[in-house]
């Protein structure tokens, strides 16, 4: 537990103008540059860097943290009003965000999204405050093999998210490991299926390839298929979020909570961030479902799990970060740069010599989840204004944002034709059958699975039983088996029971 | 648009096939039996398989080999806007330091609209201000050097 006066200390830290001011202000930034599609929480935290130069260490932390809290939450805002997701986190529930929007249930739909943020923020923050130093050495004791299991557990909830064809889900997750293949080997340095082009060496950009996978398909539809759309319910007034979601949330509490432990766990691991958290707590939480065949059709469900374990994750990625200065995502690699530049090097010592400060920090995680909620009502109050327009008026718009999001992150027009080209290819796969969201999670996740594949197949030189021989690394493997299995022992003792 | 899951899987094995044999063709890492071309060609195996397995089962479910498409592409001005919001960005991205962000989308936006039938001039100004906002909040607040092109001057 904290010591009393240390707590105290910390609340004086937090509490203060300047502090509160920063939260502030860094809560609107968080929001519209969430919004946006294409400019990702750890582009926003990225461009805060210079600013924190001249704050305390704790405005600086304030910054940062709630920049990225409310970024994460606001990305689901462009993810039900126009189905792209605004950051990587909220692609594993973008079709149900965007099937809730479409049925006039937007409301309820920003509404779970906002409260499950909340409350999954609120957890991991918890997390972080009172059991860092344990969960962190659970982590530390994670190898290459450990890693690969869980990166195939990742890849197995893609194509368990997938609806309709188990095959096709497989072939599209294929697709996507093999364009996380493009570029230079990290092995040896190698070319990998870049065709003599130059700006392919880096690989396949992500929030282009992100932007393209999702939104193009949906712009080509907008403009060539021109579908009728329900007329969608307003949302301006604050009551229609809530109404009849303490309810729900209340029914879902195990879940919630389920999703928000997942989220800090899977967070806590380096290299697995709030997206894959999101995507497992997705998978899940689907096989847990009465109605799993809802997942990825509008379901409630799907998206308060995956929010809450996505801002829980955002938490427990700083738990490796801050006790042993491990980034556990690019945000935490940020973090670790500013609490460097602040001379609070990350690591034990820093809780024993600066306990008040860390504390403070930890408060200024609580504080920022907290203000996900009345910020994110006035954020989607005004972009609920969107929803008024007919969609053909603002196909133009989301073209530029699709172009100018694509550009921003390398301020290359490459992006912009990876875009286009992904765009292409996911509006040919979902109009043959293929789902395009386990294509995502395999670009995503292809780079940890494949340094995790190589370094586990040099390390067991030939004996297979190395990739199980440790206790952790057997249990993964074991859920990895069952997550494949299950469904087809499932479906055998449906036929017998008929 | 729909293809024969026959087609599509005799596509996608094809693919796996040419991923193989270009792994194949990658030295392994000195002392190892491994390298730059394991995780492809394992890539490869999955989709050789996959893509057979597709094409079987499209075979045996007895889908025709047609190619079909979504009845939005007959039409001229919807098939003119699709074309638009493809290839049409693809060459201004040939061209986006020349023409520039503001000039490029703008003429993009204001024909999409045009094709899209939404042809009051109040959507066009519209779109023309979003373009304009877009790249202010871009170039000024969050400084990513989005070119202005002929603009410069003026932006």
């Amino acid at each position: 537990m904290i010591p009393l006066e240390t707590l105290t200390g910390a609340l004086a830290l937090v509490l203060t103008a300047d502090v509160l001011l920063v939260i502030l202000a860094s809560a609107a930034y968080g929001l519209v540059l969430g919004a946006v599609p294409g400019l990702s929480a750890t582009m926003a935290t990225a461009l805060l860097v210079p600013l924190t130069v001249f704050m305390a260490p704790v405005p600086a932390m304030a910054a940062i943290v709630t920049t990225a809290a409310m970024a994460i939450f606001a990305s689901d805002i462009p993810a039900a009003l126009l189905r792209i997701p605004g950051t990587p986190a909220s692609a594993a529930y973008v079709d149900d965000l965007s099937a809730l929007a479409r049925r006039g249930r937007v409301g309820r739909a920003l509404g779970l999204s906002l409260t499950a943020s909340a409350l999954g923020g609120v957890l991991g923050a918890l997390a972080l405050m009172l059991a860092a130093p344990r969960l962190a050495l659970v982590s530390l004791q994670f190898t290459s093999f450990e890693y690969l299991w869980l990166a195939l557990l990742g890849v197995s909830a893609a194509v368990l998210l997938g609806r309709g064809s188990v095959l096709k889900s497989l072939i599209a997750l294929g697709l996507g490991l093999l364009l996380a293949c493009v570029g230079l080997d990290t092995t040896a340095g190698l070319p990998r299926f870049t065709f003599g082009e130059p700006a392919l060496l880096g690989g396949i950009p992500l929030v282009p390839a992100l932007i393209g996978l999702f939104a193009v398909p949906e712009l080509i539809r907008t403009l060539v298929h021109r579908p009728a759309v329900p007329p969608v319910a307003p949302v301006l007034h604050p009551a229609r979020l809530f109404r009849g979601l303490p309810g729900v949330l209340w029914r879902r509490k195990a879940s919630l909570l389920r999703s928000g432990v997942l989220g800090t766990g899977v967070g806590i691991l380096p290299g697995a961030g709030a997206d894959i958290a999101a995507w497992i707590a997705y998978a899940v939480s689907k096989r847990a479902a009465r109605r799993p065949e809802s997942y990825g059709a509008g379901s409630e469900e799907g998206v308060a799990d995956a929010c809450a374990a996505n801002n829980a994750a955002l938490c427990g990625a700083h738990v490796p970060a801050m006790v042993f200065g491990i980034p556990g995502d690019s945000i935490t690699a940020i973090v670790i740069g500013v609490l460097t530049l602040k001379g609070l090097n990350p690591g034990p010592t820093v809780f024993l010599t600066q306990p008040e400060t860390m504390t403070a920090i930890f408060l200024v995680f609580v504080l920022a989840n907290l203000l996900i909620v009345p910020l994110g009502l006035v954020a989607i109050a005004l972009s609920a204004q969107v929803l008024r327009a007919p969609r053909l008026a603002l196909a133009p718009l989301i073209l530029a944002a699709c172009v100018a999001g694509s550009y921003a992150i390398d301020a290359s027009a490459f992006g912009i034709a990876v875009m286009v080209a992904l765009g292409g290819l996911a509006y040919v796969m979902e109009e043959t059958g293929f789902p395009v969201a386990p294509a995502v999670l395999g670009l995503v996740m292809g780079p940890v699975l494949e340094r995790a594949l190589v370094t586990s197949l040099i390390k067991a030189d030939g004996d297979p039983l190395a990739f199980v021989d440790r206790p952790i690394a057997a249990g993964l493997a074991v859920v990895v088996a069952l997550a494949w299995t299950a469904p087809l022992l499932a479906r055998r003792r449906r036929r017998m029971t008929f | 648009m729909t293809l024969p899951d026959s087609l599509l899987g005799l596509l996608v094995a094809a693919l796996g096939g040419g991923v193989l044999v270009t792994a194949l063709g990658w030295p392994a890492l000195p002392g190892q039996p491994i390298g730059p071309g394991t995780a492809p060609g394992v890539l490869g195996v999955l989709l050789m398989g996959g893509g057979a397995l597709l094409a079987v089962s499209g075979i045996r479910s007895g889908d025709r080999p047609r190619v079909r498409v979504h009845p939005g592409w007959r039409r001229p001005e919807r098939l003119a806007a699709g074309l638009l919001a493809t290839g049409g960005v693809l060459g201004l991205a040939a061209a986006f330091e020349t023409v520039g962000f503001p000039l490029g989308v703008g003429v993009l936006a204001v024909a999409l609209l045009w094709l899209s039938g939404m042809r009051h001039p109040g959507w066009s100004a519209l779109a023309l201000m979003g373009v304009l906002g877009l790249h202010l909040l871009m170039t000024r607040l969050l400084s990513v050097p989005l070119p202005a092109g002929p603009l410069r001057g003026v932006m």
